[in-house]
């Protein structure tokens, strides 16, 4: 017997582990560096302390520990950071080595073989969990090696318990995951549940303190078992143990719900009662049927979820920069002085170019909202439906079965893209109504002129690298990773706006960075429609045009 | 020694609706059993019970002679499967996922898999999800042959796969069959299990409704025989003879057109004193047996996979 099954699934993790690894490298090593910086930063200590103790709570610290590196690195990186990158990367990767495989088909072939069913989801399982007992200890050899460079006086038995508390809260909701695809066979339902489980025991740990009525629940959820005491301070505990306990029973109890479930796949489908219910009335209509007449509106169904779940993260985000400014707008003068003495190539760096305007409530909401978390989701939802709609439908062959119908490329591409246009609109109408009401509410006094104008140039962005995106595709098909590209051009040009700025001889480079044509000197929130957002606007469409044309001569590929 | 497969009220219920029921098979070591119905008839419910996928609703089956579900580890170290609906990881070559399945068994299959390789003209340094859905289905019946299993499981083999493959998997078959090893064949294919099959069993709506040889079959179902005469013949002399189920005339009785079932002795012993000069049969292929069993219309119907 050998242990293939779980060097496949170690294996299958490669690219993932190495992307995720180097982001959290590089996102320790930052923290690192900056907290010397911070901790001597008269200004930084003053607003510390009048930051609501509730606040620090809820990042699981206080103010004197947050002041040690220790603690700031628990706040800013353990804390949120690292268990949300650790428990996308478990939780998918276990969901992808169970149902997925089991929905497509490939459960079946793997246990067509001689091996019980108990070693193949052990073994997947297993690979799973090695790769991110990997990912852990290269964070904590990173933050070993950050220790003395940067003077952090971490203990070292601190740094292990701390990535060895993080590994066993990815395990834990792995083995959620596990245990709900075990039970129902769904891939979807598997990830979902468990992300949503994992949010909610994040939300009761960090808001226990806060909330009196979510004391009782704060004791048992994972979270408090993950931080609570700070293993990076307190060393190893109980916690370890209650989150490896979790891990065990829940594995054990996937384990034997798996051995004895049928196994279903999409291939051979077992018919439930539901299926059956439909079959009793003659004629069954499919859902949304009024949906479904063109591939206009089939893409906004499609996009449905997605609309709701990234315009309402970035709602809540609008409403949580408002939320926030009047608390920040008593200590406005600390905060200044922050800011000044803080390295300006920091906040340059990252598209800040005016870093006192963050004092305004305009540069404050914009600088999250509509400078980086906010772009960065409209582009990535553009750039997706692009890819979902075309490209990797081109992929598997379903674009050649639309394409046989009687209606010309270009209408088929056009009416497509429309509809991602329309759903990426919907994306941005969400925060934007949010921010309308905030307006008034915390009485900021943005405007609405500024509001709309800001949502435009951000909306105007992010369909620019969609039609990036759907331009590589419309050239080269899916040979060419269109989607990759487009991602890496975003980046690029982010950093492009910022380098441009820094250095005066640079400062030609950022005036083909549509992130400078959005972004200029001054934060989306504090000016109105500006001249360069028709650059935005001709580029996509100049883009778009372009595509369809090539598109229509071009051969199609599966 | 015990059947290759055999089965005692072998049911399995998806909540109300029925996959298989009541199913009672024995395949016998060393022949090709063809498994016919059509789609959603229990031909792949009756597999992946076999193989152990889904859990009996009632009665249990043997694999020689072990048993279905508790010895599913052993059973299947002797069987060869390839499911109907073939899933391959995309990202990986030929070569890769015949490795990695031979690891699974614990055996070296690189001799064999090179052999079937070659026999099947599949190119195996390709990424599967680079292969055309023939090439795909070859790399699944490399894997379902490379380990050189006592048995075959295999659901509709010949998908995708063109006539001279066809050909060469057939007679891949015959050689596994000369060796002794049992096959065990779904498919809603007829040619292909007429070519090859021993046996055939015929599932309908999760019932199987008749097991024979295809020559069993051919006699109990009815033949179309035609009869020219020198001279006009009387077709009522006919009608009433055993077997004969009707009787047309045409050409002033010169040629008559008789549709008779089970044997044909008393039709051509008449046919004879009546002066035929020849005497046409038009022998019932599977496809009339499956008709007769199914009437049309009724292909469609039925639950299950």
């Amino acid at each position: 017997m050998t242990t293939a099954i779980l060097i496949k699934s170690l294996r299958d993790r490669r690219r993932a582990l190495i992307g995720n690894s180097l982001g959290l490298v590089a996102l320790v090593l930052w923290l690192g560096a900056l907290f010397p910086i911070l901790r001597d930063n008269q200004g930084f200590t003053d607003i510390m302390e009048r930051v609501p103790p509730e606040m620090l709570s809820a990042f699981g610290t206080d103010l004197a520990t947050f002041l040690t590196a220790a603690g700031f690195l628990s706040a800013e990186f353990f804390a949120l950071f690292a268990p949300l990158l650790i428990l996308i990367f478990v939780i998918s990767a276990m969901v992808a080595e169970t149902a997925t495989e089991e929905r497509d088909g490939l459960m079946d072939m793997v246990l067509s073989n001689p091996v019980s069913r108990r070693r193949v989801f052990l073994e997947k399982a297993g690979g799973v969990a090695a790769a991110a007992l990997l990912m852990v200890a290269v964070i904590t050899v990173a933050l070993l090696a950050a220790n003395p460079v940067f003077e952090l006086d971490l203990p070292v038995a601190g740094v292990v318990a701390a990535g060895l508390s993080l590994w066993l809260l990815g395990t834990s909701f792995g083995a959620v995951a596990l245990l709900i695809g075990a039970f129902t066979g769904r891939s979807a339902t598997a990830g979902g549940m468990a992300g949503f489980l994992a949010l909610l025991a994040w939300f009761v740990t960090s808001f226990s303190g806060l909330l009196p009525w979510l004391e009782g629940a704060g004791a048992v959820s994972p979270f408090t078992w993950y931080r609570e005491p700070n293993p990076l301070i307190a060393g190893f505990g109980a916690g370890h143990l209650w989150l490896l306990l979790t891990t065990v029973v829940l594995l054990g109890v996937a384990v034997l719900l798996f051995d004895r479930r049928d196994i279903a796949t999409e291939r051979a489908a077992l018919p439930d009662i539901k299926i059956r219910r439909r079959a009793r009335s003659r004629v069954r209509q499919p859902r949304a049927a009024w949906l479904l007449t063109d591939p206009f509106r089939k893409v906004i169904w499609d996009r449905r979820r997605s609309v709701w779940a990234w315009g309402g993260g970035l709602g809540l985000l609008s409403l949580a920069m408002f939320s926030a400014w009047p608390a920040l707008a008593q200590d406005a003068d600390a905060l200044a002085a922050l800011v000044t003495s803080m390295p300006r190539e920091v906040f340059v760096m990252f598209g800040l170019t005016n870093p006192e305007a963050i004092v305004t409530p305009a540069g404050f909401v914009s600088s999250r909202s509509h400078q980086s978390i906010g772009p960065i989701v409209v582009i990535f939802f553009c750039v997706r439906g692009v890819s979902m709609a075309l490209v990797r439908q081109e992929g598997s062959g379903v674009l050649d079965l639309v394409l046989a119908q009687p209606s010309s490329r270009s209408r088929v591409v056009a009416s497509k893209l429309a509809a991602v246009a329309l759903a990426a609109g919907l994306v941005v109408l969400i925060p934007t109504v949010v921010a309308l009401l905030a307006d008034r509410w915390w009485e900021t006094e943005l405007g609405i002129g500024p509001i709309l104008a800001a949502s435009a140039g951000l909306y105007l962005l992010g369909l620019f690298f969609g039609g990036l995106a759907l331009l590589l595709w419309a050239v080269k098909g899916t040979s060419l990773p269109a989607v990759r590209i487009a991602g890496i051009a975003a980046l690029a040009t982010f950093l492009m706006n910022g380098l441009g700025a820094l250095a005066d001889g640079l400062r030609p480079i950022r005036l083909v960075s549509p992130f400078y044509w959005y972004f200029g000197d001054n934060p989306p929130l504090a000016k109105g429609f500006e001249p360069s957002y028709f650059l935005l606007l001709a580029g996509t469409v100049a883009m778009a045009w372009v595509a369809v044309v090539l598109f229509r001569r071009r051969d199609t590929s599966v | 020694m015990s059947d290759a497969i055999e089965t005692r009220g072998l049911t399995k219920y998806y909540g109300e609706a029925a996959g298989i029921v009541d199913l009672d098979l024995a395949v016998e070591v060393g022949e090709v059993f063809g498994f016919i119905g059509p789609n959603g008839a229990g031909k792949t419910t009756t597999i992946r019970l076999l193989l152990n996928f889904l859990q009996p609703t009632r009665g249990s089956g043997t694999v020689f002679g072990m048993d279905m579900t508790a010895d599913s580890v052993a059973i299947r170290s002797r069987v060869g499967y390839l499911p109907g609906d073939l899933a391959l990881y995309p990202s990986m070559t030929g070569r890769e996922f015949l490795l990695y399945f031979s690891r699974l068994r614990g055996i070296d299959t690189a001799a064999a898999t090179t052999r079937l390789a070659e026999r099947f003209e599949l190119d195996l340094d390709r990424r599967i999800k680079e292969y055309s859905k023939g090439n795909r289905q070859k790399v699944g019946l490399v894997n379902a042959f490379m380990h050189e299993p006592e048995l075959l499981i295999l659901d509709e083999p010949t998908g995708g796969l063109d006539p001279l493959m066809q050909q060469e998997f057939a007679t891949l078959l015959r050689e596994v069959r000369a060796e002794g090893r049992t096959v065990f064949l779904s498919s809603h294919y007829l040619p292909e299990v007429e070519r090859i099959a021993d046996r055939v069993g015929i599932v309908r709506q999760g019932h199987l409704i008749a097991v024979d040889t295809l020559d069993g079959f051919r006699t109990k179902i009815q033949s179309n025989l035609s009869v020219e005469f020198a001279r006009p013949a009387d077709p009522s002399g006919f009608a009433g003879l055993r077997g004969v189920i009707s009787v047309e005339a045409h050409d002033d009785g010169r040629l008559l057109r008789l549709s008779v079932s089970g044997p044909q002795d008393a039709v051509i012993r008449a046919a004879a004193d009546a002066g035929a000069i020849a005497i046409h049969t038009q022998e019932a292929d599977l496809d009339d047996v499956f008709l007769s069993y199914y009437g049309p219309g009724d292909t469609e119907s039925g639950s299950g996979g």
